[in-house]
């Protein structure tokens, strides 16, 4: 990637499981948890991000990297070349693949996207959950977020009734 | 207007901090969803549509309290596609929502028709006002179905004088469609109310006064259609914005009285009204105002038709303007810029007939059209197109012209074309071009005055060169 150039400030981001992974300050600086220990100088050699295993993090860094010429201080050159709208689009398609997760690691997701304060992976991995949630079944939702009915069958039958509407 | 209002500012709303959801239980241990941290949870169900927010309830034990005691953003206008249901529909989300409703929307809303029907609607209505569900809501825009055809008083939904109880959290209202309560209490109290939309209401000029006068940061203030007004008065320590839509039963006035802070009048369909404004020192936004159509006065200036405005008067706030006139009228633009000495931006907008506002004859009856003295120029031309272009029913149009250009028939081909008869109103038009010179007005000749139309006998369509265009395209 031709992203490390001369001058550029690294950052060492350490997984709990002993991964190091070197980027640059702007990438680590999408998440506003890293902005915040580097900016309150915090962040000398490596920072440890507990919680989230070497490849949800790697998947994180990878979203991030993606996402930093748009949104970072380093985005002016990239911007200046392709229309927005188009880098928009762009990104928008390469989002719906990077996505393209199993329910758990996107579960993964949503929590790493949360602790590290990243407000578009976070907007995206929940946007998918509620996008499941309008679309489905509630057997068809039970199912994806592994969730035991344990209703009484009655029971389920008295919401359902009283609800009516919701379930045509 | 109405939809814009009502988009909402970004997808993330949901996600404000909340901490109350906190001590909510969570669903069944082992479930991927009950890994994840309760604020985003909260988001999460937060953001689904209400349908799939209600059915979240159904998944299982612990999911039954989630959606009902997430901030609830309620919109019945379309909750359901049986439209004499949604009423019961959102009594039921009302009744079993613990709250608290942020904003609560519902349009057209259509109450059953039958006696009985209408009863119950009517009353579980007046309990929405009353459920804990709406304390502390924030954000109000409900407006009715007529309840008959006419579109009179008595077919308007008169409003439950209940609504005004959620007066002291309100910060955005929307009313429209409905007749306003009439006893409303002096002590009325609007602490938080920033944005106010009145809109198509019957209501008393006491109850907007009343209601005004118990808005205390009142910034925005949309009135259109307002019913059974005959001059709406203003008055408030605090408004900033003033949208005027006259109701088109009859002539409303609008009389600024005391809006020291007012900075935009916007009036963009003002047809024959007259807007008065005593004071409103800060005005800068002005218009769009039809000066050749309405009548209108800020402090001691007075601009009104082609009436040259006094050169004494002028207003140094105002440096946007918009102007509306029939046609390009550099005098009478020029006249108004006197007026406005530090305008920085001016908006003309040429303003076309209206078919939204339509003339009766143009639309129905006028079959004859005889333009006598008719020379073909520019103005001439732009003055025949429109009723080309607008009179539907209209049979003929007469062109009286002079000798010399009446035998002239590629003069005549070419005014076919200048006259855009491809668009024309009525099909079966045709234009008909004869000699002769009009003296009508000069004299009268009393012989005329019994024959059927005493203004055909001055022309000469009967005897001159007669040349008929009809058009079959």
């Amino acid at each position: 990637m031709a992203t490390r150039e001369a001058g550029k400030k690294m950052i060492m981001l350490k997984s709990p499981d002993g991964m190091e992974f070197e980027v640059e300050e702007a990438v680590a600086m999408e998440s506003q948890t890293i902005r915040k220990m580097i900016e309150d100088d915090c962040a000398d050699t490596a920072i440890l991000i507990p919680n989230i295993n070497s490849k949800i993090l790697s998947r994180v860094i990878e979203y991030c990297n993606k996402h930093v010429p748009t949104t970072g201080a380093t985005g002016a050159a990239a911007s200046d070349t392709v229309a927005p709208a188009a880098l928009a689009e762009d990104l928008k398609i390469w989002d719906a693949e990077f996505i393209k997760v199993n329910r758990a690691t996107r579960f993964d997701l949503i929590q790493a996207a949360s602790y590290l304060n990243i407000k578009g992976l976070l907007d995206l991995t929940s946007q998918t959950t509620i996008d499941t949630i309008s679309d489905n079944s509630l057997e068809e939702i039970r199912s994806f977020l592994s969730t035991k009915n344990d209703y009484l069958p009655e029971e389920e039958q008295t919401i359902r009734r009283e609800n009516q509407w919701a379930f045509q | 207007m109405r939809a814009a209002k009502r988009c909402r500012s970004d997808g993330t709303a949901g996600r404000r901090a909340r901490k109350r959801a906190r001590d909510i239980p969570k669903p069944t241990q082992g479930d991927l969803i009950s890994s994840l941290p309760d604020d985003i949870l909260e988001a999460i169900i937060s953001l689904l549509p209400i349908k799939d927010g209600v059915r979240t309830q159904a998944v299982a034990r612990g999911w039954r309290p989630l959606w009902r005691s997430m901030p609830l953003d309620l919109d019945g206008t379309d909750i359901c596609s049986n439209k004499y249901k949604r009423i019961s529909v959102v009594s039921g989300i009302l009744r079993d929502h613990l709250g608290p409703a942020r904003r609560f929307t519902f349009e057209n809303i259509c109450l059953r028709k039958s006696r009985k029907g209408h009863a119950k609607d009517d009353a579980r209505i007046e309990s929405w006002f009353h459920s804990r569900c709406l304390d502390n809501i924030e954000e109000l825009d409900i407006s009715f179905r007529l309840l008959g055809k006419a579109d009179v008083s008595r077919n308007r939904y008169p409003l439950p004088s209940s609504v005004l109880r959620l007066a002291p959290t309100l910060v955005v209202a929307g009313i429209g469609m409905c007749r306003f309560p009439s006893e409303i209490a002096p002590c009325l109290n609007f602490p938080l109310l920033r944005d106010l939309t009145l809109w198509s209401l019957s209501m008393s000029e006491e109850a907007l006064h009343v209601l005004l006068s118990a808005c205390h940061v009142l910034e925005t203030l949309f009135l259109q259609d307002i019913r059974d007004v005959d001059c709406l008065r203003v008055s408030s320590p605090t408004l900033r914005i003033i949208w005027f839509i006259p109701t088109h039963l009859g002539r409303q006035g609008l009389v600024i009285e005391d809006v020291p802070h007012l900075e935009r009048l916007l009036c963009p369909a003002l047809d024959g009204e007259t807007i008065r404004v005593h004071k409103a020192p800060k005005l800068k936004i002005l218009g769009p105002l039809s000066p050749h159509v309405s009548k209108i006065e800020i402090a001691n200036l007075i601009l009104q038709g082609t009436i040259p405005p006094s050169l004494s008067h002028s207003i140094c706030t105002v440096n946007i303007l918009a102007l509306k006139f029939a046609g390009p009228d550099l005098n009478a633009v020029l006249n108004i810029l006197q007026c406005f000495p530090c305008l920085e931006k001016l908006h003309v907008i040429m303003h076309q007939y209206e078919p939204l506002n339509p003339i009766k004859c143009l639309e129905s009856h006028l079959k004859v059209l005889v333009l006598n003295n008719y020379i073909g120029d520019e103005e001439d031309i732009g003055f025949a197109k429109f009723f080309v272009s607008n009179a539907k029913v209209v049979k003929e149009i007469k062109f009286g012209v002079s000798n010399e250009i009446g035998n002239d028939r590629k003069w005549m081909s070419n005014q076919v074309t200048l006259l855009e008869v491809e668009n024309r109103a009525s099909q079966d038009v045709q234009l008909k071009f004869s000699t002769g010179y009009s003296h009508l007005g000069t004299y009268v000749d009393t012989s005329d005055l019994p024959i059927a139309d005493p203004f055909d006998s001055r022309f000469n369509f009967a005897n001159g060169v007669d040349w008929t265009w009809r058009f079959v395209f």
